[in-house]
């Protein structure tokens, strides 16, 4: 890579300009999750009362898993009881908030991680890097968490600086022994906060294959040794809580859940003779549970109970807008107040056309990767994360279907959302060089817009 | 740049299929939903009544329960009778059981019963397999 020393003056200037507004929005970012992680009610965040459970008996009682989150590893809730206890000490009135402050903390990291991330993949496109950067921090389905009482913020963070390391590693020329071994740690660590931890470490295992294939015959050796110690100290890391899963509960990834082993609990059902003859929970979702438009109701009642649920539109307005309700209405303290619809018809709308330009970019950049995988390796594991999570969910909707919605939420495909951010800018930037001046200007500023209009969705 | 000319005809392309993709979606939908009609409550009903092989009569003889918006029924079962009508809502339902109490001097505590939106008017008191057969495709 080009040193700032060796660009010319112009480019240097134009550089900093960049350097200038990642600087503002990264500013303007930290200040939104840390008033957010202020006034957010602990709460009402997903599964707050179980995590605070889990946290609270592992770091004061000693207790491991104790709450219905027992099949989570332990690796967030050692900190965030840590957090519990001084805010105990400190005599907070919610206790929860310096662990809610971490969260916030985690993903502003992640923010300047993903910087990083993009330099590495896409080097000298600093148009590339400003435009993940304001749909990572734009997007309400990374901005929600990052308030909550929830490991899915850290998770989010080793995930990417897993996704960091592999790409230094792959770029490297030197290929470090000691860089393999970080990223050991980090793809252990990552699997011992939450079961998506793995995610990262399916993605590494894959591009180390491929990496192993296109290597020149003289590199092919090392670079299987370094692909080796990395995947196995990952594992090594993280084998002591499957252990622990597997001879407690007989299942090494999810304990043994009663709603996986069993099938959730279908809600009470109303009944009257137009319902008649209600069916009963099936075993698998079925096919048109994952092909359903939903429409209508899934824009104009893009929440739970609204209609509408099937696996796209759920997916959508949960990472768009608030499906659960978990953050701009339905909160305990806010119980009886109806959501506001026309905000959540909005955020479907606008979500929908990012997301049209997001899984563009995605597939476009499968393509490039699938058709030149020696040039594009950087690249490989910003598309396969993506992959690999979808798969994942699609994956646990239909293996795991509940009435509700349940299995299908946003927060689940976080630890993918900056190579999701880079996707949707890798099509804003391909399509920037090509437009006429006139058109990128105008779809620029349609663009930010629909990004502003994201941001002051995430405004607790 | 070829690097940039090969980026750009892939995401046309990748746009190209993304939008296809999704207005095809959105087409098989309204295809759909021009096409196919949700079977009425009635409907509903009688199908269920027909998988438990009972023979069904649409509408009911019965004139009050054959002006019921939603529509009317009569189920046969071992030997005894019922007509089911499907009103608008509750209260509507409740009204038609009180007509009905109007119109005879008999007691129909024990024939009559309020499902729902819906009305069931027994000709004999049901027995519990009879109830239990037709309750249970009526709510």
């Amino acid at each position: 890579m080009a040193s700032d020393e060796a660009r010319p003056p112009r480019e240097r200037r134009r550089l900093s300009r960049f350097g200038l507004a990642e600087l503002g929005i990264l500013v303007a970012f930290g200040a939104l999750l840390v008033r957010n992680a202020l006034v957010y009610p602990a709460i009402a965040g997903v599964d707050a009362l179980e995590h605070k459970t889990y946290a609270w008996d592992l770091v004061v009682n000693g207790k491991l898993g104790t709450s219905g989150s027992y099949y989570t590893p332990p690796g967030w809730y050692a900190l965030a009881g840590e957090l519990l206890k001084l805010g105990d000490r400190l005599d907070l009135a919610e206790i929860e908030r310096p662990a809610q402050l971490m969260s916030a903390g985690f993903v502003l990291a992640t923010a300047v991680l993903l910087l990083a991330l993009v330099e590495r993949c896409f080097p000298d496109r600093p148009w590339l890097r400003l435009w993940a950067l304001s749909a990572f921090c734009a997007c309400p389905a990374v901005v929600k968490p990052a308030a909550m009482f929830h490991p899915q913020a850290l998770v989010l963070l080793l995930t990417t600086l897993g996704l960091v390391c592999l790409v230094a590693l792959l770029r490297t020329t030197r290929w470090p022994v000691s860089l393999a071994v970080g990223l050991g740690l980090v793809l252990g660590a990552a699997q011992l906060v939450r079961s998506v931890g793995l995610w990262i470490y399916a993605v590494a295992a894959v591009t180390f294959a491929v990496a192993v294939v296109c290597a020149s015959p003289g590199l092919r050796r090392r670079t299987a040794a370094l692909a080796a110690t990395a995947l196995a100290v990952g594992l090594l890391v993280a084998l002591p809580w499957y252990v622990y899963l597997q001879v407690e509960y007989g299942d090494p990834i999810f304990g043994g859940r009663p709603e996986i082993t069993q099938g959730a609990s279908p809600p009470p059902p109303v009944r009257t003779l137009a319902s008649s003859a209600a069916a009963p929970m099936p075993v698998r979702a079925p096919l048109s549970f994952f092909t359903s438009t939903g429409l209508t109701d899934s824009v104009t009642h893009p929440y739970r109970g609204g209609g509408g649920a099937a696996f796209v539109p759920i997916l959508l307005a949960d990472t768009w807008g608030d499906y659960f309700g978990a953050w701009s209405w339905g909160i305990p303290d806010a119980a009886s107040d109806p959501p506001d619809r026309g905000r959540l018809s909005l955020q479907v709308v606008v979500g929908g056309a990012l997301t049209l330009v997001t899984a563009s970019g995605l597939l476009a950049l499968l393509v490039l990767v699938l058709r030149s995988p020696r040039r594009r390796l950087p690249q490989l594991p910003v598309v396969g994360l993506p992959l690999v999570g979808l798969a994942a969910l699609v994956l646990y909707a239909w293996r795991y279907p509940s009435t509700d919605g349940d299995t299908v939420k946003a927060l689940f495909l976080l630890p993918a959302a900056p190579a999701f951010a880079i996707a949707f800018a890798f099509a804003v930037d391909v399509a920037r060089a090509r437009l006429p001046a006139v058109v990128r200007v105008a779809a620029g500023v349609g663009l930010a817009l629909l990004l502003l209009v994201c941001a002051q969705f995430g405004i607790a | 740049m070829s690097g940039e000319r090969t980026e750009w005809r892939t995401l046309a392309a990748s746009l190209l299929v993304v939008a296809t993709v999704g207005l095809l979606w959105i087409g098989g939908w309204a295809v759909r939903e021009a096409t196919d009609t949700d079977p009425t409550a009635l409907e509903r009903v009688a199908g269920c009544l027909g998988e438990r092989g009972l023979a069904v009569q649409v509408p009911a003889e019965d004139p009050l329960a054959g002006s019921a918006p939603g529509g009317s029924l009569t189920v046969d079962i071992t030997g005894n009778a019922a007509t089911v009508s499907l009103w608008q809502d509750e209260d509507a339902a409740a009204r038609t059981l009180s007509t009905y109490d109007r119109l005879t001097s008999q007691d129909l505590s024990d024939r009559a019963a309020l499902r729902g939106d819906g009305v069931v008017l027994w000709v004999s008191p049901p027995t519990a397999e009879q109830t239990s057969a037709v309750y249970g495709c009526t709510g």
